[in-house]
């Protein structure tokens, strides 16, 4: 549990929607939090629901509080690419305040105990059910539920026969998982960053000492942006271009030898570029070599011209 | 994205009180109302911000030392001052008394997690809300009126309601008894340990407090 810390002798919880800690499920007693808050000029995260009548899409220009009854096929664009129905009712709140706006997340209840939870998809051309709601594999625990979420989500991207609409034929975009680490789709509204050091083919893009552990430098060479990333004794380039929906990679979290686009977490493996999130999606990895302490990076001549 | 499949009649016409913040709706939620698997209650007001959390170690008069506005809670450190920012999400633990000074007049203990939310308003000059949200009661839940003096802690009186075998519809109705049964014999609220005669209690609901009541709630 991730109470923020006060100074208190009781335990108890606290989560403020625009700290550190927003971005990530917290689960205290019956309830799961979740909370951020973004720019109000970021796009809005956007909730739809399955009703009776068919899709419903909660405005999102005004402050509100909307339970999402237990057991009904909801889909929060921006923050998990799937219909989730969950055993738990859902408490989703959204507050605009001056040039914020926050959102946040509450599932739990009397009955609700967050033990429960199946996903699935619909087509977004013409709504029809891509599959079975999958009941979710995990302990009850959030860590086991995100990662029961993403292997699934992962299952879809794998699979196109599972993603093509059987009525229409229309093709689902690759799925993604729960927006759990802080890495918000704000970061679309940033000013891009500007590359480091700009080289041409066969001069040396960085120099070792200006390269931090796990923080990606993102430098262009022979015009092409690359994130030029050091874990350990190695160094990575990979293209600073995510192919879901372009985000930069330099960006991007660094950990195990991937990179995580900081616009929808799609993952990276750095030695090969393959999406560990979509494994059908990749981006372009490039060799590197150190002369002394300089860091070359071979863009190969066909990618040059 | 779904355009073609989005139900284009206005929400309204779908979803009965979608929106618990809704002015239409929000009268439903001032004195609480169980929604699925919670209770919810929604109270307009203007939000302030936080100042740092206080511990006042028992023995002390939490009545002297209690804050503007926030909530007090009793623990095993004395009784704490909690006070939540705007656009944060607190939770009380259920079995934890807690007070409201001038809101509630007795430290309520509810077997229900309690979560609360303090809402800013969209602009400076709009009245932000207070969120309140509690999971519903289970058979053999309850809530608790209890009263404890503000000098020494010591325990004072209590009454229990069964909410999950009852019902929250009965709750107010017992809150009101509560309160009266204390208020009716000086004996309750002399404390038996250091002698000091405490305050009444009051309602959640000032509407209608007795002259005794309305003191009270000024006073603590």
């Amino acid at each position: 549990m991730a109470a923020a810390p006060h100074n208190s002798s009781v335990e108890s919880f606290h989560l403020a929607l625009g700290a550190a800690e927003g971005g990530q499920i917290h689960a205290f007693g019956r309830y799961w939090v979740w909370g951020q808050t973004l720019p109000v000029d970021a796009p809005p995260l956007r909730l739809l629901e399955w009703t009776d009548h068919g899709i419903v899409e909660l405005p999102t220009d005004s402050s509100s509080l909307h339970r999402v009854k237990a057991g009904t096929p909801h889909f929060i664009d921006g923050l998990f690419g799937y219909w989730l129905i969950s055993d738990a009712d859902q408490q989703w709140l959204q507050a605009l305040h001056g040039d914020r706006r926050s959102y946040g997340l509450i599932a739990g209840g009397a009955t609700g105990g967050n033990r429960v939870q199946r996903i699935t998809w619909y087509c977004q051309e013409c709504g029809t059910q891509l599959r079975e709601p999958e009941e979710l594999d995990h302990d009850g625990t959030v860590e086991d539920f995100l990662a029961a979420q993403e292997r699934a989500v992962t299952a879809f991207n794998l699979n196109e026969t599972r993603r093509r609409c059987p009525k229409c034929h229309a093709l689902h975009p690759p799925a993604y998982g729960f927006r759990s680490t802080p890495g918000p789709e704000e970061q679309a509204m940033q000013p891009m960053p500007q590359p480091a050091r700009s080289v041409g083919s066969g001069e040396p893009a960085a120099r070792l000492p200006d390269l931090q552990d796990s923080k990606p430098l993102l430098v262009e060479v022979a015009g092409r942006e690359i994130a030029l990333v050091r874990s350990s004794d190695q160094v990575f380039a990979i293209a600073n271009r995510c192919p879901h929906k372009a985000g930069p990679l330099a960006g991007g979290l660094v950990r195990s030898s991937t990179i995580t686009c900081p616009w929808h977490w799609f993952r990276f493996d750095l030695q090969t570029g393959v999406s560990c999130t979509n494994p059908l999606m990749r981006t372009p990895v490039y060799e590197t070599e150190l002369r002394g302490d300089e860091v070359f990076v071979h863009v190969p001549a066909a990618v040059v011209a | 994205m779904y355009a073609n499949v989005l139900v284009k009649e206005p929400l309204e016409k779908i979803m009965e009180d979608w929106d618990y913040l809704h002015e239409r709706v929000l009268s439903h939620f001032a004195t609480f109302k169980p929604m699925g698997q919670n209770i919810y209650g929604v109270r307009r007001g203007r939000p302030q911000s936080r100042p740092p959390d206080e511990i006042v170690p028992g023995p002390v008069s939490y009545v002297q030392k209690r804050p503007s506005y926030g909530t007090l809670i009793l623990g095993p450190g004395g009784v704490e001052v909690k006070q939540s920012a705007e656009m944060e999400i607190s939770i009380t633990p259920g079995g934890l008394p807690h007070h409201t000074p001038h809101s509630f007049g007795y430290w309520h203990i509810n077997d229900m997690d309690e979560l609360s939310i303090r809402l800013p308003g969209a602009t400076p000059d709009q009245p932000g809300s207070l969120l309140l949200i509690m999971g519903v009661p289970k058979p053999g839940e309850t809530d608790r009126w209890a009263w404890y003096c503000e000098q020494c802690l010591t325990f004072l009186f209590e009454r229990v309601y069964q909410t999950g075998a009852l019902g929250f519809n009965g709750f107010w109705k017992a809150e009101r008894d509560a309160v009266a049964s204390y208020n009716a014999d000086p004996q309750n609220q002399r404390c038996p340990e250091c002698g000091l005669m405490n305050a009444k209690g009051y309602c959640w609901n000032p509407a209608k407090d007795t002259p005794d009541e309305q003191q009270a709630r000024a006073a603590w």
